[in-house]
């Protein structure tokens, strides 16, 4: 059981990171990432739907029928991806402005229905949920790493706190959709040549 | 058993009426919340920009206080038209509510403008899904602050961005051309449209 986690941890964190190994994503990589708030709200919100929805497809794989499961699980998802958004409503009314649609597109990240596909499907639930969990935080880490480039370079602030001040010209480009490429390519060519160093 | 068609259509009847059922629960059980919440953002809006200044830290009753206090709405024509009354219960302005298609979708909002229709108050936009970042900052202060105090042109447009070649009231948003045009587009039209019905006097 110990060795499991360690593994899943492993594998969600680093080796088999979602984005920069699986390339999953990355829609809502490119479209959060400009503000570090909404990065983190929108991490945290893919992290909890990939959990509970990994979780209870686990919990019901021996009910679900085969040929119809994917129909399930997208019902699962939506499901928890509309508790998200009354939650952000109804307690954090201005960061569910802030997101304004992101949030319901949240069912369409691929990460939660691959995490269902392949591990909750065959797993227990307990260990369904770490999986879940720890893809979530792996998606998070990458894409807050690009939010901290991006939020600098294009606004000069980090969480909307002024940092370069005001002698910086802010990169208009950074702010927009296209520099995530950028920035993405860029993060997983470095940990892509890290990782096959490690692997000779 | 399990991979019959009628099991699965079943299995699938059953699942989505217990998950629906969950949601609409925690769907009735918050709804008042998010009703207030947006009720409350509204109102605030609305305060903002009739320039009417909260207390810092204003509670949710405060606001409710302050608004009914300050703000009458009156029905002129088939609009509803927000009042705010001054001394001796003479309108010190006029709110009405716009609303129009920018780059993603609608925006709408409330423009204050003084009795003689000649100057604006202020400006405040209730509903925007604009890119954050760019066409989203019409939303921040600095955006909506260029609006206070304003004169209206009496000829061509009431309202035009200020741009290399001539001076104009407000400055658009670099990088989000089309959501400035937009909001600039849907305000001059609103006015023209309260000069017609209102004009005159």
């Amino acid at each position: 059981m110990n060795s499991e986690i360690k593994a899943i941890t492993e594998k969600d964190l680093w080796t088999e990171n979602p984005v920069i190994r699986q390339i999953l994503g990355i829609c809502s990589a490119l479209a959060v990432t400009n503000l570090m708030s909404n990065t983190l709200i929108m991490g945290l919100g893919v992290t909890f739907t990939t959990a509970f929805s990994s979780m209870t497809v686990s919990a019901l794989r021996h009910v679900i029928p085969t040929r119809i499961r994917m129909m399930v699980q997208t019902l699962i998802i939506a499901s928890y991806v509309i508790i998200v958004d009354i939650v952000l409503k109804a307690y954090m009314p201005e960061v569910s402005a802030n997101l304004g649609p992101y949030v319901g597109l949240i069912i369409t990240n691929c990460i939660i229905m691959g995490r269902c596909e392949a591990y909750g499907q065959s797993n227990p639930p307990g260990l369904a949920f770490f999986d879940g969990l720890m893809s979530g935080l792996g998606y998070t880490m990458v894409l807050m790493f690009i939010s901290v480039i991006r939020e600098l370079m294009g606004f000069g602030t980090l969480f909307g706190i002024p940092i370069l001040g005001e002698w910086w010209t802010r990169w208009t480009i950074m702010v927009m959709p296209a520099s995530a490429f950028f920035v993405l390519a860029t993060i997983i060519w470095v940990v892509q040549a890290r990782q096959s160093k490690e692997s000779v | 058993m399990r991979n019959s068609p009628m099991f699965n259509v079943l299995f699938m009847l059953v699942i989505t009426a217990v998950f629906t059922g969950i949601l609409s629960g925690i769907y009735e059980i918050t709804k008042p919340t998010i009703e207030l919440n947006e009720e409350l953002s509204v109102k605030k809006a609305h305060l903002y920009a009739f320039n009417i200044d909260l207390p810092e830290k204003a509670s949710a009753e405060d606001i409710e206080r302050i608004y009914d206090d300050k703000i009458d709405v009156e029905k002129i024509g088939d609009e509803d038209v927000y009042v705010a009354k001054g001394a001796g219960n003479q309108a010190d302005a006029y709110g009405f509510t716009f609303a129009g298609g920018a780059l993603w979708g609608e925006i709408e909002g409330i423009l204050v403008l003084t009795p003689d229709l000649k100057k604006v108050v202020g400006i405040d936009f209730t509903e925007q899904n604009e890119t954050p970042g760019l066409g989203g900052r019409i939303g921040e202060p600095e955006f909506k602050e260029q609006f206070r105090d304003v004169e209206l042109n009496s000829d061509g447009s009431p309202l035009i961005y200020s741009s290399s070649t001539r001076p104009g009231q407000v400055d658009a948003i670099t990088g989000a051309t089309l959501t400035s045009n937009s909001v600039l587009d849907i305000l001059n039209n609103k006015i023209e449209k309260i000069r017609i019905s209102l004009g005159g006097d």
